[in-house]
């Protein structure tokens, strides 16, 4: 015995149906953004001991950077202020490329005892997973 | 209609991931995976309103007063969309540069790399929803008995569902993930369990009806 009440092929309510799959579409939306934004950056320890490595203060600074942030005019510098030839021009940023970092920090930048040790092979492919 | 919107929510659906795919780092991107995690949530929670109103079905509830085929449109509707979003949860894992799921793992169950039982009871409440959307979309063709012993199999289908979510998903740990699986597995419980005690009293008030 057969009916045409059962399956799809009378369906109503059509505003019900498309009220349910916008819910639903957007609900899955949100969802997709939410977790796409749960990702926090993942920081590999050499790239936390290069950074480490920068902010320790040297003992002199280099040419350019002295430069750079020495201004003419300071009264307060002993230094004579450089000729305006000697004033490099505005220096560009060049791209860093992020991907190939050292897996590896050399003995002169790394911190003892402030980092963990860094991997032996580059992590190229990692990243969090879950939220 | 129910099945034009879930094709074409499908359709959007993966084509909105494959785009996600393109767009993302190739090795390093991360929204295939997202679009993965929310597909497979946004499936499990239709799934369950579908098996909860299906149960509300045969409770013949009328909420507000409304015609009795709210709930059964509801249902239909739920249940095609889970289908819909399910595909968009297989989709967004074949695409996924770091997870390697191939085709074979999401039809063959127990044949995936990672965690293989767990993802193959996934696998299962997939070919479970198909069965039981297949012969919903024939049932005007089938014996009624036949099609009631297989609308039966939404029940394990749902419940691979959830034992698929809690064991294979990667965000169970998370206070959200763990309320949703538990509120929804209690409230399906629950429902349930009227179903089971109420047997009698429908009986009794489908003897009364004139209309099945």
């Amino acid at each position: 015995m057969t009916s045409n009440r059962r399956g799809f092929s009378r369906e109503r309510h059509t505003e019900l149906k498309l009220l349910i799959a916008g819910l639903a579409t957007c609900g899955f939306g949100l969802a997709w953004f939410g977790f796409a934004r749960a990702h926090e950056p993942v920081i590999d320890s050499a790239q936390v001991a290069a950074a480490l490595a920068e902010e320790v203060p040297t003992a002199t600074p280099s040419p350019m950077k002295a430069a750079v942030t020495s201004t003419p005019a300071d009264p307060a510098t002993a230094n004579p202020p450089p000729p305006p030839t000697a004033v490099p021009a505005a220096p560009t940023r060049t791209p860093v490329p992020a991907a190939p970092i050292p897996a590896q920090p050399s003995p002169a930048t790394s911190v003892a005892g402030a980092m963990p040790k860094p991997p032996s092979t580059p992590v190229t492919k990692k990243r969090s997973r879950g939220s | 209609m129910s099945w034009r919107v879930c094709a074409l929510l499908a359709a959007g659906l993966v084509a909105g991931i494959a785009y996600g795919r393109v767009t993302q780092d190739p090795d390093t991107g991360t929204a295939t995976w997202d679009a993965a995690r929310a597909a497979g949530f946004a499936g499990y929670l239709l799934l369950w309103a579908s098996t909860v109103l299906g149960i509300g079905v045969h409770f013949r509830l009328r909420p507000g007063g409304g015609p009795l085929t709210l709930f059964l449109e509801a249902h239909r509707i739920c249940s095609t969309l889970a289908l819909s979003f399910v595909a968009g949860h297989v989709a967004a894992l074949l695409m996924d540069p770091v997870v390697h799921f191939s085709p074979v793992d999401a039809v063959l169950p127990f044949t995936s790399g990672y965690r293989p039982i767990q993802v193959g009871i996934g696998t299962i409440g997939l070919w479970l929803l198909l069965v039981t959307l297949g012969s919903t979309a024939v049932a005007g063709r089938i014996p009624y008995a036949k099609w009631r012993a297989l609308h039966y199999l939404a029940f394990p289908c749902y419940l691979a569902a959830l034992v698929h979510g809690i064991t294979a998903g990667t965000d169970t740990s998370s206070t959200a993930a763990l309320t949703i699986y538990a509120a929804t597995a209690a409230a399906t419980a629950a429902v349930l369990f009227g179903r089971v005690l109420g047997r009698g009293w429908v009986a009794a008030g489908e003897a009364s009806s004139p209309v099945r």
